[in-house]
């Protein structure tokens, strides 16, 4: 096997690498059409966006080339004095940065423009992965105090393993929360709102790597709860608290109870409408269909009785509905004013431009059809009728000129890359690699949900960047760093890092 | 660890799960609302532009046009490239700097409104008005400008015949979607009736739009673009000589001309008085001179020719005389007494034969005749009288009194014919009789006619017996009206033909028999058979009727004059239709003398 360690072209993935760059392909080429201008229509023009877009591809690759000319070990070292570094400049920021739409974000280096935020990720999930992945549980019990703070600290930036005593103790779940939390409010202090909310995907990461207990599930799930129930309504709550249950009750269920436990279901089911109302809405066929399944679930697995666990989850899941019904009744209590102003930080409800930008973004989307109405060809698109159509809203153009086809594309190539980020993650043999590769997918994953969400109008409209394809610099570095910084440890992943 | 280890799956679960979400709203968004997402898009960002239509043109019988068009300019400004000292561009387009704000708020206001759209500012300039400010009109930085097309009267004759057109309202464009906001339709006479042929088809062209509003290229290459098609012309019967000639014959007085060609019903003049230039209500100063128009005491937009309902008067007698003929309750000889105590008469000699009452217009002779149509002779018998009444009615609706006649013309009156029902609610059942209701026969009371109907009875009697509906237009476009197949053209009136020599005989001696009451309009190379009358009038003097045909043999022209306030027929009215009829029937007038006298006969003051 070591003979091989030598040989970096190997051994790195080609998938993702392939992946990467289609997507910036694509990328480059939906810029050319959101900017397109017929009467200056040379795409590699710098004084167009699909120039300087293709320009900073070329660079991107220069980074990617650079990160993988170096040891993994050097960037572990590394880690804590690039997120020092990042952090600096992410507080800096906020104070020589003039204000471009409402954030002041951006370092004004002549013909460029940087965004400190775009690299924090990097930096972030970098430190944050160095620093999980060198914790080892400490059997003994020993009282964490001060000078255990600096001894660990001395330690992890020298390399060596940092002792913790427990899941919950703070070198185990306050430092984490910490590394990420630093970042995140330096760009919320940059007014970018978008950009800060890019660090919650790390929970993910924290839920895999259990530093997150059960309380912080609860937590999750309470405000997710109450998102869903004001964004839409408690039946949409009810509706994912169901698919929940099943999830969880599929997997203590044996699977010869589950014909009993269907027939049941629907029986029941049958019985509450009867009981109820016949001529409910949909909505309320689903709770009471959840209903069903939770009473049926409960009479027929005694099981779950026998162990205190899972009653209480059986519990809990009673105790969410309950909570569902006492946020919406809470609401309605509220005044008009603070209703409206909850619904503007949810985009429920959106000032004129903003509303007016959602819905010709959907109407680019919507009139692309199967195939799309051709490539330049976007009537919509060519109009400029979306604003930041470059930018933010990218997946517009995508949407208008290529059509479902081309979305689909898209989004499968996406979910390529970051199911392969996933496998890959679980490869590694080094904790740290994995948990890298986690925070690369989150992040990813996050992006995605968020960008696409904003422009089908199924989430607020949050303005940050689609990985890859977006046009900007700082966006399209600090991606390309995120990405083949595991490209390189995956190439690695034979060396313990 | 195993417990975490598994947690990769949770994971994976989760991202899949809303991958899946995110794969079916696209579908749903894209495949799914494709529709209704297209149309909103295509809302959004297509442009379409209309071109509109030119108007059809109306020409006389002879082709002389009567209406064109001629290119008038918007002013169009783009507010947000607008620079200019508010003073100086006011003073060039002759408005205050109150009007220059109020314009542009209600630009604003404009459906659709951009800032980098040219809008409306002033509208319909006409060419002469804007030649002299094109060249500083274009130095403003956001000022274009916009052709179109107007009315344009060559002539200036027949307005109220002619109509007029005026920018749509809210109720037009909800009742006809043809229009839209920046239309014009016509909105009185031929312009109104014949909108729908003389509008013509829209083009439009699609363009792609930008965000703002600007057009970016063609859309689907022109292939949704159509061109506009011109509005159809229209042929009318108007001799615009005789129009023209009308108009300077009435002009200082009020009332109305109508001549008909008896054997078609072809309209030849029709002169409402006073009349307009119609170029007044044309382009940007449409507003300011129809109110005024609208406002004159004189009542100038008035049509008094298919409007106005009057007293026939004295014209009925020959009427009259007919429906005795037919009935049988008289012939030619039949003579009464001219007894002054029953109603009031003038000179003459007496007793008198039917002619010769006609002649001299003598009162008491009707009121013996009419009173015998209705009582057949037996007298106080109030059955009979209302039976008699009744066939009375239908002679003279067979006549097309009572009713429109149809003329293609909108708001055309009916006029009134009495029966017993209408003198049943005034006076009570059985509380009248002959006694309270003989003015009937002299045309006064209750009974009223329209200057148009007048010209109808002459075009009747000219053609014994029948009429033809008069009409205004023959041919739209390359296409003659077919009037064939319309029943309600040719109108046959109760009256048999033979009746008529005798009515027709003292029409004539109207005018050519000493102690006629037209004498003075007698034309001595053609046979005019004509009829005074006086219209009573209780709000001020009696208006002056005169009805003819002529030549009596073939008659050409019929023709109705009705003047307001000018007395006895004999005097304003009878002259007038004689001069018309010498002016249509010889192409020039010999009688300057007359001529000027009636020219000159004004009954308000003339600029």
């Amino acid at each position: 096997m070591n003979k091989q360690r030598g040989n970096i072209l190997l051994n790195v993935d080609w998938v993702i690498i392939g992946i990467y760059l289609t997507l910036c392909l694509l990328g480059v080429l939906n810029i050319y059409a959101a900017d397109f201008n017929p009467a200056h229509s040379d795409f590699f023009d710098l004084g167009h966006r699909s120039g300087k877009q293709a320009l900073w591809i070329g660079a991107s690759l220069i980074i990617a080339l650079g990160i993988m000319a170096f040891e993994g070990k050097f960037f572990r070292a590394m880690s804590p004095f690039i997120y020092a570094l990042v952090s600096l400049l992410l507080f800096v920021v906020i104070f020589i940065a003039r204000d471009v739409k409402g954030a002041k974000a951006w370092i004004d280096l002549g013909p460029f423009k940087l965004q400190p935020a775009e690299f924090a990720k990097f930096a972030t999930a970098l430190f944050l992965s160095a620093y999980l992945g060198s914790i080892t549980r400490n059997k003994k019990s020993e009282v964490a105090s001060i000078e255990d703070i600096g001894r660990n600290f001395s330690r992890f930036i020298r390399g060596k393993k940092v002792f913790s005593l427990s899941d919950t103790d703070v070198y185990g779940q306050v430092f984490p929360l910490a590394i990420i939390l630093l970042p995140m409010f330096l760009i919320l202090g940059q007014d970018d709102t978008g950009s800060a909310l890019v660090f919650s995907s790390f929970f993910f990461v924290f839920y895999r790597e259990g530093v997150i207990g059960r309380v912080f599930i609860v937590g999750l799930l309470a405000i997710v709860l109450a998102i869903l129930t004001l964004m839409f309504d408690k039946h949409v709550a009810f509706t994912a608290l169901g698919v929940l249950a099943v999830i969880v009750y599929a997997s203590f269920i044996k699977r010869t109870n589950m014909a009993l436990i269907t027939i049941g279901s629907v029986v029941l089911f049958l019985i509450f409408m009867g009981v109820f109302d016949w001529s409910a809405s949909f909505n309320t066929y689903v709770l009471w269909g959840w209903i069903s399944i939770n009473v049926i679930v409960i009479i027929s697995v005694p099981e779950l009785w026998k162990r205190i666990e899972r009653g209480v989850i059986v519990g809990s899941l009673v105790v969410a509905l309950g909570y569902v019904g006492f946020i919406e009744q809470a609401y309605n209590v509220l005044q008009p004013h603070q209703k409206e102003r909850i619904e503007i930080i949810l985009g429920k409800k959106h000032d004129k431009t903003v509303s007016f930008q959602t819905d010709q973004a959907l109407n680019a989307i919507g009139s692309g059809g199967f195939l799309g109405k051709g490539y330049l060809e976007g009537t919509h698109t060519k109009g400029k009728w979306v604003p930041e159509q470059s930018t933010d809203y990218i997946f517009c153009t995508v949407g208008e000129e290529w059509g479902f086809f081309g979305t689909s594309f898209v989004i499968l190539l996406f979910v390529a890359l970051i199911f392969r980020l996933l496998q890959k993650a679980e490869k590694q043999r080094s904790k740290m690699s994995r948990i890298y590769g986690y925070s690369v997918a989150s992040i990813l994953f996050f992006h995605l949900l968020v960008n696409i969400g904003m422009t089908l109008q199924i989430m607020p409209v949050i303005g940050i960047p689609l990985p890859f394809m977006s046009y900007g610099g700082s966006s399209l570095f600090g991606f390309t760093a995120l990405l083949f910084m595991f490209v390189k440890f995956d190439a690695q992943r034979l060396d313990v890092l | 660890m195993a417990k975490l280890e598994s947690r990769k799956y949770h994971i994976a679960l989760l991202f899949g799960f809303f991958f899946v979400i995110y794969l079916s709203r696209l579908f749903y968004v894209q495949v799914i609302a494709n529709d209704f997402f297209t149309n909103r898009a295509k809302t959004d960002a297509v442009d379409k532009v209309v071109e509109f239509p030119v108007r059809g043109n109306i020409y006389d019988r002879n082709g002389i046009v009567l209406v064109q068009n001629e290119i008038a300019y918007d002013v169009m400004i783009t507010l947000r490239d607008f620079e200019a000292d508010t003073l100086r561009f006011c003073k060039l387009l002759g408005i205050d700097t109150v009007e220059f704000n109020h314009r542009l708020g209600s630009i604003k206001q404009n459906r659709g409104y951009s800032s980098r759209v040219p809008q409306v500012f002033e509208s319909l300039m006409k060419s002469e008005d804007f030649g002299g400010i094109k060249e500083r009109l274009f130095n403003y930085k956001g000022i274009s400008v916009k052709k179109r097309t107007v009315r344009n009267y060559p002539k200036a004759i027949a307005a109220h015949v002619l109509g007029h057109v005026s920018k749509v309202g809210p109720r037009d464009l909800k009742k006809d979607a043809f229009y839209i906001p920046q239309d014009y339709k016509g909105s009185s006479g031929l312009e109104q009736f014949y909108e729908q042929v003389l509008r013509g088809k829209k083009g439009w062209k699609h363009y792609l739009k930008n965000r703002h509003g600007k057009h970016i290229s063609s859309y689907l290459e022109g292939a949704l673009d159509t061109f506009p098609k011109p509005g159809n012309n229209l042929k009318t019967t108007l001799d615009a000589d005789l129009q023209e000639y009308g108009e300077r014959l009435m002009r200082g007085k009020i009332g109305a001309i109508v001549a008909l060609e008896p054997s078609t019903g072809e309209v030849l003049a029709m002169v409402n008085a006073p009349t307009y230039d119609p170029n007044l209500l044309v382009g940007g100063k449409y507003g300011k001179n129809y109110q005024s128009l609208a406002k004159d005491e004189k009542k100038i937009l008035f049509p008094r020719a298919i409007q106005s309902r009057q007293p026939p008067g004295s014209i009925v007698k020959t009427l009259q005389s007919a429906i005795a003929l037919d009935i049988g309750v008289a012939n030619e000889y039949t003579s009464y007494r001219c007894n002054t105590n029953l109603v009031g008469c003038h000179n003459h000699s007496s007793p008198l034969t039917l002619p010769q009452a006609i002649q001299h217009s003598c009162n008491p002779y009707y009121y013996h005749l009419v009173n015998k149509i209705f009582n057949k002779g037996r007298k106080g018998n109030m059955a009979q009288m209302r039976k008699g009444m009744d066939e009375w009615e239908k002679y003279v609706r067979s006549f097309g009194f009572g009713d429109p006649l149809g003329i293609d013309l909108h708001g055309e009156k009916d006029g009134n014919v009495p029966d017993k029902r209408e003198y049943d609610k005034i006076y009570g059942r059985n509380h009248w009789n002959w006694s309270t209701i003989y003015s009937i026969a002299i045309g006064q009371g209750e009974f009223s006619v329209t200057p148009i109907q007048m010209a109808n009875l002459a075009a009747s009697i000219a053609n014994k017996g029948y009429y033809f509906r008069p009409h205004l237009v023959t041919a739209v476009g390359e296409q003659k009206i077919n009037f064939e197949n319309d029943s309600s053209y040719r109108n046959q009136t109760l009256v048999d033909s033979t009746r008529f020599d005798i009515v027709q005989k003292g029409m004539q001696w109207v005018l050519e028999e000493s102690g006629g009451t037209a004498l003075r309009s007698r034309l001595d190379s053609i046979t005019i058979c004509g009829k005074t009358g006086t219209s009573q009038n209780p709000h001020g003097d009696d208006h002056s009727v005169f009805m003819a045909f002529a030549p009596r043999k073939n008659p050409e022209i019929a023709i109705a004059v009705f003047v307001e306030n000018a007395g006895g027929g004999g005097g304003t009215a009878a002259p007038i239709a004689s001069l018309m009829i010498e002016q249509y029937l010889k192409g020039d007038v010999e009688r300057v003398e007359l001529e000027k006298e009636m020219i000159d006969k004004v009954f308000y003051k003339v600029e």
